[in-house]
C-alpha cells in the first residue's frame, strides 16, 4: 500500500460511495483528507474533480450544487484549493450560472470556445 | 485569554483573506468589463455581489464594493508605473493558472485539450509548492494528465509513490 492510499479512505468511486451521492459524507471525507494531508507535512491540499454524471440528472444537479456551495464556505479559511471543472455544453445555462455562483472564482475557457466556433 | 485571542487572530486572518478575494473579484470584473481582451480566459465574469452582501450585510457590502471600485483606478495607475521586475512576460494563461489557499474555482471548458492544460498547470503548481494533489478524474482524463505532467518534467510515478499525487475515480462517469 502506498503512502497515498493509506491517507485516503474515499474508496474507489469518490462521489458515489455506497451507490449514492452523499453531501455530508463527502464533506466529512474532504475535511479528514485536508487534515491528514497537513498532518503529513504537506503545505496544502489541492483537489480537482468533475461530477459529470450530474449533467444528465436534475436531482443530482441540485445535490451537486448544494455540495459545491458548502465546499465553497468550507474552503474559505483552509489551506486547501478546489478545482472543479464542468463541460459547459453539457449543462443548461441556468445551471452554469448556479455553478459559477457556488464557487468563489471561475474561469471560462473563452479562447477555446471562440476557436471552436470560428 | 490566550486561546480566545488566538481564535480571534484566526478569524481576523480568514476575514482578511475573504475580503482580499472579494476585492480581487471586484477589480477583475471591472477590468474585464472595461478592457475586455479577446481570446483571453475571463476568470471574473460576474460581480459576486450576493456573496459580498451576505458576508458584510447590505449597507457595509455596498460600501465595500464602492470603496474597492473607488481605489481601483489608483491601484491601476500604480501598477502601470511600477518598473518591470525582470521576470519577463507572463502569458494570461499562466496568470490565471495561479491559485491561492481558500480558492474554490470552477473551470468551464469545452475542449478536453483546454481541460488537460489547465489541470496540468494546477497540479504542477501544487506539487512545486509542496502541496498534496488529489485528482478525482475518470480514467481517460487521468491517463492524459499523466502524459501532460510528464511533458512538464514531473516524475509522475515518483510523486504517486511519495503520496504527493493521488488519482481517484469520481464514479458513475458519463464519459
Amino acid at each position: 500500500m502506498t503512502a497515498a492510499r493509506s491517507c485516503f479512505s474515499w474508496g474507489e468511486e469518490v462521489y458515489f460511495r455506497g451507490g449514492e451521492f452523499n453531501t455530508k459524507a463527502l464533506l466529512n471525507h474532504l475535511a479528514e483528507s485536508i487534515n491528514t494531508s497537513l498532518q503529513n507535512g504537506y503545505s496544502g491540499f489541492r483537489i480537482s474533480g468533475e461530477i459529470s454524471r450530474a449533467s444528465g440528472d436534475p436531482v443530482l444537479q441540485e445535490q451537486v450544487l448544494d455540495y459545491e456551495r458548502r465546499v465553497d464556505e468550507y474552503f474559505a479559511d483552509k489551506k486547501a484549493i478546489g478545482f472543479c471543472h464542468y463541460r459547459f455544453d453539457r449543462f443548461p445555462q441556468k445551471t452554469l450560472h448556479s455553478l459559477i455562483d457556488a464557487h468563489a472564482g471561475h474561469i471560462v475557457d473563452a479562447y477555446r470556445v471562440e476557436a471552436a466556433q470560428s | 485569554m490566550p486561546e480566545s485571542s488566538h481564535e480571534s487572530d484566526i478569524n481576523a486572518h480568514a476575514s482578511k483573506q475573504r475580503d482580499d478575494r472579494f476585492a480581487e473579484a471586484i477589480t477583475g470584473w471591472a477590468t474585464n468589463l472595461l478592457f475586455p481582451i479577446p481570446k483571453v480566459p475571463n476568470r471574473y465574469l460576474k460581480l459576486p455581489w450576493r456573496k459580498i452582501l451576505k458576508s458584510h450585510g447590505t449597507i457595509w457590502g455596498v460600501l465595500f464594493i464602492a470603496r474597492i471600485l473607488a481605489a481601483w483606478p489608483f491601484e491601476l495607475l500604480i501598477e502601470f508605473l511600477r518598473p518591470a521586475n525582470g521576470l519577463g512576460h507572463k502569458s494570461s494563461r499562466h496568470l490565471v493558472s495561479q491559485f491561492n489557499h481558500g480558492d474554490h474555482v470552477c473551470f468551464l471548458y469545452q475542449s478536453e485539450a483546454a481541460l488537460q492544460e489547465m489541470l496540468a498547470r494546477y497540479v504542477a503548481e501544487g506539487l512545486a509548492k509542496g502541496e498534496q494533489c488529489v485528482c478525482v478524474e475518470n480514467t481517460r482524463v487521468q491517463e492524459k494528465l499523466r502524459v501532460y505532467l510528464r511533458s512538464l518534467g514531473i516524475e509522475v510515478e515518483k510523486e504517486i509513490d511519495r503520496g504527493s499525487l493521488v488519482f481517484l475515480l469520481g464514479g458513475r462517469s458519463l464519459f
